[in-house]
């Protein structure tokens, strides 16, 4: 991701941090790779700079990490508040979305998008928790599903300046109402440093879209049995997001525009990387 | 994307609508008062309403219609063939053989076991249907009038469940794109297609029964495709039988275009991938690439027979791009919205050329066709979801976000707001006008002589 926006959260970054400054490159150029490191499947933390390689089409670049405690989160919650969400699915759902805002700290925000047939911008980024809670507990569901628009938009809210965003879409069927295909909102999420979470119900059909959309922006997707699952799920992603490290860097020996392939990993020890898959650079 | 919230889709079966309808001594006995019954009722029925004559009908069960059928099939073989003394019943269902691909090309019969008594009873009714208009006449007022029962049918008293009428197919009940039901399908539809099926027009020039060459049948099938498509209750081979009929005629091919087109998209597609019931009930759908290619297909046979049908080439315009042929669509979608002047048809037109012309590259275009769709339903989403995700993809983020925040942000966003939500049932606006020209149609029919 180029240009303005790394440079404004850079300094947005710096101005909320407190007296002991992230440790970031300030160039224009810089690009942010929130990464996920595990091993065995456990979480691994306490990697410093060094331990990262970091390669943009295959050139080695030089790696800051930003530090995470510095940043608060940007959580936008995407959901599917279609017919078939009703009852008690609707009930699960609004717990699940309550145990996510309680877990906020205190300088973190939220987000509100739902999604049936319309796409609706419920609230948008606070640090009103409570607010975003009232606001999902008046939700009503009703519609189709317009899985791939309400993906799309929320992902088009998600450029703050300020902090790292998290995205959690949840849907439990297929989309049956958008407008916008899954190929122009993967290359939008191309050019986002959101990273997205996707939940899905499990079942014979695969949620093909919310895995590609987590492939592309370095996140997830979970499919769940229940709905019941959904508060565990919930928590869990917002507790693998805070683990996770924030990489800049600012590209070196490659083309100033169009597609890069990223390729993350951890030097001289184990571990499976999860990141973004690359960035699109300049128009 | 629709008025409603649940969808019903209409599946074949292996029973059939006759399976269980062997006849009783009893319903032996006064079949043919049923039948008196059910000629009475279409005589004093009055279209369009929920009369005495209809609920009397409705209340009938699956087997009491098979019995009416066979009767009213037997009648009309008397007022065609006066003379005729041995009547038949198909043993299995209609034959879908064009469909399904039987083994056997003809369906087994048997002899209708009617007594002396009946025969008789039987010639008088024949007499009578030709003295009241001819058989024809009743067939085509039966047959609306079963369509009204349908139609009417979820407001009209239910039956106790196991008298309700079945048929050889079975609904399935859909809603946002799961399955939540199992049920029969109506039978008042399938009873329509087989009273209509014998219908012969005057001048038809055919030996047989020539449904086709009747401009009341014709409306008959339009206003029954209409009708379901706007609850969406789809059934493939209601569809597939207006265009056995009708192959000619550009608006049954629009209309069975258009249902092809629901088939293809999500609500029924998901169905299909997801369904635990056996791949043989939906032998008449085909998966989206199959549907997409039967419904490009209609749509250019229409667009052949009537190439000023603006709503048939922005259709088409729209298949073309979900199957990948944007050149193929551009070219169509200029064409459409420069012919048309209905705003409705402008929007749908505009939003799928900026979506062919984005496709292309041509950048431009794609914007200026976007940016006339909104201009057009100025609370539509659609089309700044996709000026939003062009400037994204530009690197613009901020007019990306300029290009939804206000519509994204309304508080209780209508229907009616974004025609994109109801483009599945929009061909559908008309319904009411070709309901009433059936009616009128049926009411008019004259005499035969």
């Amino acid at each position: 991701m180029k240009a303005p926006f790394g440079l404004a959260l850079l300094l947005g970054t710096g101005l909320t941090a407190g007296p002991q400054q992230p440790t970031f490159s300030s160039r224009v150029e810089a690009v942010r790779v929130d990464v996920l490191v595990t091993d065995r499947g456990q979480v691994v933390t306490k990697l410093r700079p060094e331990d990262f390689e970091v390669k943009d089409e295959g050139v080695l670049q030089d790696v800051d990490l930003v530090r995470l405690e510095q940043l608060p989160l940007n959580i936008i919650l995407g959901l599917d508040v279609s017919e078939s969400v009703n009852g008690e699915r609707l009930e699960h759902l609004q717990s699940a979305g309550a145990s996510l805002l309680r877990g906020l700290k205190k300088d973190d925000r939220a987000a509100l998008l739902t999604f049936s047939h319309a796409v609706r911008l419920r609230q948008e980024l606070t640090s009103d928790i409570p607010l975003v809670q009232e606001t999902l507990a008046a939700v009503v569901p009703s519609g189709q599903t317009s899985l791939v628009d309400g993906t799309y938009g929320a992902i088009a809210l998600s450029g703050s300046d300020v902090g790292r965003s998290l995205l959690i879409v949840f849907s439990d069927g297929v989309d049956t109402a958008s407008f916008l295909t899954p190929d122009v909102v993967l290359q939008s999420a191309r050019r986002s440093d959101v990273v997205v979470y996707g939940i899905a119900m499990r079942g014979r059909i695969s949620p093909t879209f919310l895995k590609n959309i987590g492939e592309v922006t370095g996140g997830s997707v979970f499919e769940i049995e229940s709905t019941k699952d959904l508060s565990q799920t919930f928590l869990r992603i917002l507790e693998e997001f805070r683990q996770r490290y924030l990489l800049s860097f600012t590209p070196r020996g490659v083309a100033a525009t169009g597609w890069h392939k990223l390729d993350v990993r951890v030097k001289g020890r184990r571990g499976t990387v999860r990141a973004r898959a690359g960035y699109q650079a300049g128009g | 994307m629709t008025l409603h919230t649940a969808i019903a889709l209409v599946l074949m079966s292996w029973t059939g609508f006759a399976a269980d309808a062997q006849d009783s001594v009893t319903r032996r006995l006064d079949r043919i008062d049923r039948l008196q019954q059910w000629l009475d009722a279409v005589g004093q029925h009055e279209f369009g309403s929920a009369d005495d004559a209809l609920l009397r009908v409705a209340s009938w069960d699956r087997n009491t219609l098979w019995l009416v059928w066979q009767d009213v099939s037997s009648v009309v073989s008397l007022v065609r063939e006066p003379s005729t003394g041995v009547f038949y019943t198909p043993i299995e269902p209609e034959p879908f053989s064009g469909v399904f691909r039987l083994p056997q090309p003809r369906p087994r019969t048997r002899v209708i076991p009617y007594g002396r008594d009946d025969i008789n009873r039987l010639r008088l009714i024949a007499k009578q249907v030709t003295d009241r208009g001819g058989e024809d006449r009743i067939l085509k007022r039966g047959a609306t009038l079963h369509a009204e029962i349908a139609v009417l049918g979820p407001v009209l008293p239910v039956p106790d469940s196991s008298r309700r009428p079945r048929s050889d197919s079975i609904m399935l009940y859909l809603a946002d794109g799961q399955q939540t039901g199992v049920d029969d399908a109506s039978v008042q539809w399938e009873m329509g297609r087989r009273l209509l099926d014998k219908v012969k027009p005057k001048e038809s020039r055919k030996l047989g029964a020539d449904p086709g060459a009747d401009e009341t049948v014709r409306l008959w099938y339009l206003a029954s495709n209409l009708y379901m498509q706007s609850v969406e209750q789809t059934d493939a081979w209601h569809v597939e039988r207006s265009v056995q009929l009708f192959p000619q005629d550009p608006e049954v091919l629009f209309v069975a275009a258009c249902a092809r087109e629901i088939f293809s998209g999500p609500q029924i597609q998901s169905v299909l991938l997801s369904t635990t019931l056996s791949r043989d009930l939906f032998k008449l759908y085909g998966d989206e690439g199959e549907e997409l290619r039967r419904a490009e297909k209609l749509y250019r046979e229409s667009l052949e027979r009537d190439p000023n049908r603006a709503e048939a080439r922005i259709r088409l315009g729209r298949v073309l791009n979900r199957r990948g042929r944007h050149q193929d669509a551009i070219v169509e979608l200029r064409r459409a919205t420069a012919g048309t002047k209905n705003r409705l048809l402008l929007y749908y037109g505009n939003l799928f050329l900026g979506d062919a012309a984005d496709a292309l590259g041509l950048a431009e275009e794609a914007r200026r066709a976007y940016q006339r769709a909104s201009e057009l339903f100025e609370l539509a989403q659609s089309p700044r979801l996709a000026l939003s995700a062009m400037a994204a993809r530009a690197g613009d983020r901020s007019g990306a976000l300029a290009a939804i925040e206000e519509v994204l942000a309304r508080d209780q966003p209508a229907r009616a707001d974004d025609p994109w939500w109801s483009y599945y049932i929009a061909q559908t606006r008309d319904l009411e006008g070709v309901w009433t020209a059936l009616r009128v149609a049926v009411t008019a029919e004259r005499p035969r002589r």
